[in-house]
């Protein structure tokens, strides 16, 4: 995650659709992918990805949106890399923990964020990012040293929002809706997203040097 | 007394859109602010805990609105599951408070009464929704903003939200709130502006409830 810099999220119903993403992810040159829990056959979408992800050894697919126990085991048993949250749920961690996963918690203040970290948290998704700003990163940061914070929600592919976030501390960035845009999802434009991921990972790149 | 069920509560917040939030230590006064309120479309009404003799009024307050078979009164700035079952005890509607606690949900469950919890991030949010809060109260709204809220529907799909705390009654203002989502504002200093209830010019107090009212009704059909 800290060497790749940015971690696409993603969701989509149709398992062809959500194939093509991912492929054209990985030769813009990703290699952690998160696809969330949101839509009714999103388990499903999700095993066909893992089926598909395998021929690439070096990518990691993990599954984003769960809020509970139950559904973190459900994905970990399938085979999900890791696991995403927008919030922070002990139960979560246990599980998670049971299974030798990486547990990523959803926080938003430092009191989450300490607990998290205190349940076996590693990297911590810091959301909704565009609400609580780079500020809220670089005023933590000294106070909690070694903190690995994921940002997600609102972070922006492009120089000024990218280099913010770095500049501040952050481990690396998530990037959904901002990456795969309405526009180029309804078209099937993969040539297109796959250069919009080349782009922000350069802009990542150069940002933290 | 009337009694009002959970469900009619929650209509009646999303068909009116916004809810007063409002104190005061004089009954007088407060009887008066709500009867403008009235007067001016408000069918729920958040008298809040924040003074000494802040339970004597409410209850003179429950008598007085028995006048009204349509307003529903509920007691906000609640803080534990004592206070909680005291004010459910004398006949409040629904009960607001400022924070998580979850004592006070199981003293709501138990008593069939809408809980109303304070909440400042997601992670509180879902508890809050996992302890049975059909509502839940964004607050500080200002400091949250909008874009919190738009920021979390997708992610929890079917959250009812009501931001308090510095909703302005502008069009800007609310139409940024009921856009990312929310079904109901609570407001309080940014409607009964404190020169009005000095002067007690109830009439223009009606009118800054019903202005208000009518900005939300005309985002709303947009």
């Amino acid at each position: 995650m800290k060497e790749g810099r940015i971690v696409p999220l993603f969701t989509h119903d149709n398992p062809t659709d959500a194939q093509q993403v991912l492929e054209a992810a990985y030769s813009g040159g990703i290699r952690v992918f998160e696809f969330t829990n949101r839509r009714e056959n999103s388990f499903d979408v999700f095993r066909h990805l893992l089926d598909v992800s395998k021929k690439h050894s070096d990518l990691m697919l993990g599954i984003g949106t769960v809020l509970d126990g139950p559904t973190t085991k459900k994905f970990i048993d399938v085979g999900a890399d890791f696991v995403i949250s927008p919030i922070m749920k002990l139960e979560m961690a246990k599980v998670c923990r049971d299974h030798d996963i990486s547990w990523i918690p959803g926080c938003a203040t430092l009191t989450e964020i300490v607990t998290a970290k205190d349940n076996g948290a590693e990297i911590i998704k810091l959301f909704p990012g565009s609400v609580l700003g780079p500020g809220f990163v670089s005023s933590v940061m000294p106070v909690v040293p070694g903190l690995q914070l994921m940002i997600t929600g609102g972070v922006e592919p492009n120089e000024k929002s990218i280099t913010s976030w770095f500049k501040a501390g952050a481990a690396c960035l998530g990037m959904g809706s901002q990456l795969f845009t309405k526009e180029i999802l309804e078209q099937k434009d993969w040539t297109l997203l796959k250069q919009r991921i080349q782009e922000a990972l350069k802009l990542a790149r150069e940002a933290k040097k | 007394m009337a009694n009002f069920s959970n469900d009619a509560i929650q209509q009646a917040m999303k068909t009116s859109g916004m809810i007063p939030v409002f104190y005061h230590a004089d009954i007088e006064v407060a009887k008066a602010v709500v009867d403008a309120s009235y007067r001016g479309g408000v069918r729920v009404f958040e008298f809040t805990n924040r003074g000494e003799n802040a339970f004597s009024v409410f209850t003179e307050l429950l008598k007085h609105v028995q006048k009204y078979s349509d307003l529903m009164l509920g007691i906000g700035t609640i803080m534990d599951a004592t206070t909680t079952q005291k004010f459910i005890s004398a006949g409040a509607h629904f009960i607001v408070s400022p924070i998580l606690k979850q004592e006070m949900a199981a003293v709501c469950k138990k008593e069939n009464k809408l809980w109303i919890p304070g909440c400042a991030t997601l992670t509180e949010i879902v508890t809050a929704k996992d302890l049975g809060a059909k509502v839940i109260k964004i607050f500080p709204g200002s400091v949250l903003g909008p874009g919190f809220v738009s920021s979390i529907m997708p992610v929890v799909p079917g959250l009812q939200l009501m931001p308090t705390g510095g909703v302005e009654p502008t069009e800007a203002n609310l139409s940024a709130w009921f856009k990312a989502g929310v079904i109901c504002v609570g407001m309080g200093s940014q409607l009964f502006a404190k020169e009005v209830i000095e002067t007690k010019n109830w009439a223009k107090l009606e009118q800054s409830v019903a202005d208000a009212l009518a900005v939300i009704t005309k985002i709303r059909k947009k």
